[in-house]
């Protein structure tokens, strides 16, 4: 019973782990802070589909 | 309910436009007693009665020329996207200049409707408006509203609902410009009537974009046709300046017959406050010691009593409730210790500061919708432009105070590439919420007695290297003219408890949503590097995590603080700069059912001396991923980037080495 409750929260917290990880790299691809809540997105009105950033160089300074 | 009814919200800014925008779609958008808080157009959809209505918020905007970021955005939102009605929110207490811009949009031949915002405060004044008299003079629907209290929200949008039925019927008002104006647009207007790429305008208001020297308009047309326009007219008056002359002197009279002013010379608070605050000798003084209260509130005051009800729930209910369920139900001895040491040592190590972080927003909160940050804004004008950078340049550095990320996105307001560059460089000194439960840790494990002061001076080192980078960027990098900073300073108004507590809300939930996830997975990362090395499990001082921290070790030595843990913390701090304490919580064993506090813990590798040090290196070092990757995104170049990673690195040892150096001379 100890063994399998064991592997079933170690698989549990490794997956989470990996994702949280894996959904944190792409959030820093578009140029968004790590953490998810979103907020700093609310807090300049910034969204992304509106963004002019991402690579577009001194056309967006 | 088929077809949607498309609003564009437009006005100035800070007339009440996102207050407006969350109280009818029932969003909670940030919303800040100061101009500049909303850079790119954001939407919300809902119902109103049968009709389904997406309104969308657009940036607050002066004007309609295309000049800065803001003014495009809006632009080009109501010529390509033609929304059924324009919402021109409008602030009543600042008529004339608010007018401009609505002379403006009823020139772009959309349908407008007027929401008068600030009432209460305008009646308070003692001041009259003839509502009848505007709305028949725009020929445009005027509501009366008061945005932060709702209570004309059905009138407004029956107003806006029955003038997009009627859009078909719409005429603009016509600003008669004289003569010479006049006759100028119908020649226009001949010279450019068989343009097919002109047609999605307004013909009257392209007209008179085209004698303004509009130059996106300009450039639709073909050179045959820019030749045939002059500038001037035969007195040598520019047409452009004649034609604001005109607007504003319509405005005036338009004015002179709707308000009745029974205030007029009656000196207002906010005027007396302005007074003493907005003092050329006892501004600044005054910011500095409202700061300091903010510091001592939130360090001396509540946040540690709060602190340690937080503490004793993590380390020690929370911590042995989850050992005795986990070693009950016979889970391994390496699992107990992930879950008791690894994740509840460390994200319970960064939760405890919690009430920290909320009492320190509640009190800027309080700062900002009161209207006094906007003031700290004009103060700060006079130094920033000493230095030679726009006042403007303030704004990204109060939100800075918050998070680095969305403070580099908003340098998007100011209109000078140099400026903006100087800004962004400069912006990661400023001092993020995510550095402020390290200051904390080391203020109260160092300097119980002097919290407040401490985490106050990291954060003027904070501001005052930035000032100084700003001043050499401006003299050798980025070179340019200050541009004068022109901004509106609201009347001071009483912070309603709702507003402070979406902003005190909208970090509490970043902090503890970043706690639930980026740094659950890190204290997990971490806690297998601190536990394993290559041959399994290992003791922390021979776990690959210590053999990275003692390989980096040398590097901090002559700043205080060559030990691996606090290397190996400061490395993990680029994941994000709460893991610094995660990390330190995880690799000490404190906390956590271990019966040691991190503070008894830290005092074995930190004097003070070095713990001071330690924490000017986090203030000034690089910052976290997140920023890194904003700067490049708003840069638009990894090299830019590269240097800002380079010289921040270098800066933090240099003046670190300095702070630990003099230090150890003074204290012998």
């Amino acid at each position: 019973m100890g063994q399998i409750l064991t592997l079933a929260i170690a698989i549990a917290l490794i997956s989470y782990a990996a994702y949280v990880i894996w959904k944190n790299i792409n959030r820093v691809k578009k140029g968004q802070c790590p953490g998810g809540c979103g907020t700093c997105t609310k807090n300049c009105g910034y969204r992304e589909e509106n963004s002019k950033g991402g690579g577009e160089g001194d056309d967006n300074l | 309910m088929d077809k949607k009814i498309k609003v564009a919200l437009a006005g100035n800014p800070n007339s009440g436009k996102t207050t407006l925008f969350n109280e009818l779609t029932g969003a909670r958008h940030y919303v800040g007693n100061w101009p500049g808080v909303t850079v790119e157009k954001k939407e919300g959809g809902f119902e109103h009665g049968e009709e389904n209505i997406l309104l969308t918020d657009l940036p607050g905007i002066y004007s309609i020329s295309p000049y800065t970021m803001e003014e495009i955005v809006t632009r080009k939102y109501i010529i390509d996207e033609k929304p059924d009605v324009i919402l021109n929110i409008v602030d009543a207490s600042n008529l004339e200049r608010n007018l401009y811009l609505t002379i403006q949009l009823i020139e772009m031949g959309r349908p407008v409707v007027i929401a008068l915002n600030m009432m209460d405060i305008v009646e308070k004044k003692g001041i009259g408006i003839d509502i009848e008299a505007l709305s028949k003079k725009l020929n445009s629907p005027v509501i009366p509203i008061t945005a932060s209290k709702m209570g004309k929200k059905e009138e407004l949008l029956d107003a806006v609902v029955e003038t997009a039925k009627k859009s078909g019927e719409y005429y603009p008002i016509e600003v008669d410009y004289g003569k010479d104006i006049e006759e100028k647009i119908v020649d226009t207007h001949n010279l450019i009537d068989h343009l097919a790429c002109l047609n999605r305008f307004n013909h009257r208001w392209l007209s008179l974009r085209v004698i303004e020297e509009d130059l996106e308009i300009m450039n639709l047309m073909g050179s045959g046709q820019k030749a045939y326009l002059d500038p001037e007219n035969s007195h040598g008056e520019r047409y452009e300046e004649l034609i604001v002359k005109k607007k504003y002197e319509f405005i005036n009279s338009l004015v002179d017959k709707i308000v009745i002013d029974k205030s007029r010379d009656k000196e207002t608070v906010s005027d007396k406050i302005d007074r003493i605050v907005m003092n050329k000798y006892l501004g600044l003084p005054i910011f500095i010691l409202i700061m300091l209260g903010v510091f001592a509130f939130t360090f001396d005051v509540v946040g540690n009593k709060l602190l340690n009800l937080v503490d004793v729930f993590f380390s020690e209910i929370l911590a042995n409730a989850a050992f005795e369920w986990l070693s009950g139900a016979g889970v391994s001895e390496w699992l107990v210790s992930l879950v008791v040491e690894g994740i509840i040592g460390g994200v319970g190590g960064i939760l405890v500061f919690l009430p920290n972080i909320a009492t320190l927003f509640f009190a800027i909160s309080i700062l900002e919708d009161s209207g006094y940050m906007a003031r700290v804004a004009f103060i700060m004008d006079r130094t920033m432009r000493r230095i030679g950078l726009s006042g403007k340049a303030f704004i990204p550095m109060v939100l800075g105070f918050g998070c680095n990320v969305p403070a580099i996105m908003s340098t998007r307001t100011l209109e000078n590439k140099q400026d903006r560059m100087t800004a962004i460089l400069i912006n990661p000194f400023i001092s993020c919420s995510a550095r402020l439960p390290v200051y904390t840790l080391f203020a109260a494990a160092f300097f119980p007695r002097n919290k407040s002061m401490v985490v106050f001076s990291l954060y003027f080192i904070g501001i005052a290297v930035a000032v100084i980078v700003a001043f050499v960027f401006k003299r050798t990098l980025f070179k340019s003219e200050p541009i004068p900073l022109l901004i509106e300073l609201p009347p001071y108004r009483i912070p309603t408890a709702k507003g402070i507590g979406i902003h005190v809300w909208e970090r509490v939930k970043e902090f503890i949503v970043k706690a639930g996830t980026l740094i659950f997975a890190a204290s997990i990362v971490i806690w297998f590097l601190l536990n394993y090395n290559m041959g399994g499990p290992a003791a922390f001082t021979d776990s690959f995590a210590a053999s990275v921290g003692k390989f980096m070790a040398p590097i901090f030595a002559p700043l205080g603080f060559g030990n691996w843990r606090a290397s190996l913390s400061l490395l993990t701090g680029v994941v994000a700069k709460e893991v610094i304490v995660s990390n330190m919580s995880i690799a000490y064993g404190a906390g956590a059912g271990s019966g040691l506090s991190l503070t008894e813990a830290l005092s074995t590798s930190f004097t003070s001396l070095s713990a001071y040090s330690f924490m000017v290196y986090v203030l000034l070092y690089i910052p976290c991923i997140g920023v890194i990757s904003v700067i490049k995104k708003e840069t638009g170049s990894w090299k830019w980037t590269g240097f800002s990673i380079v010289y921040q690195l270098t800066l933090a040892w240099v003046i670190a080495f300095g702070v630990y150096q003099i230090g150890s001379f003074f204290a012998g």
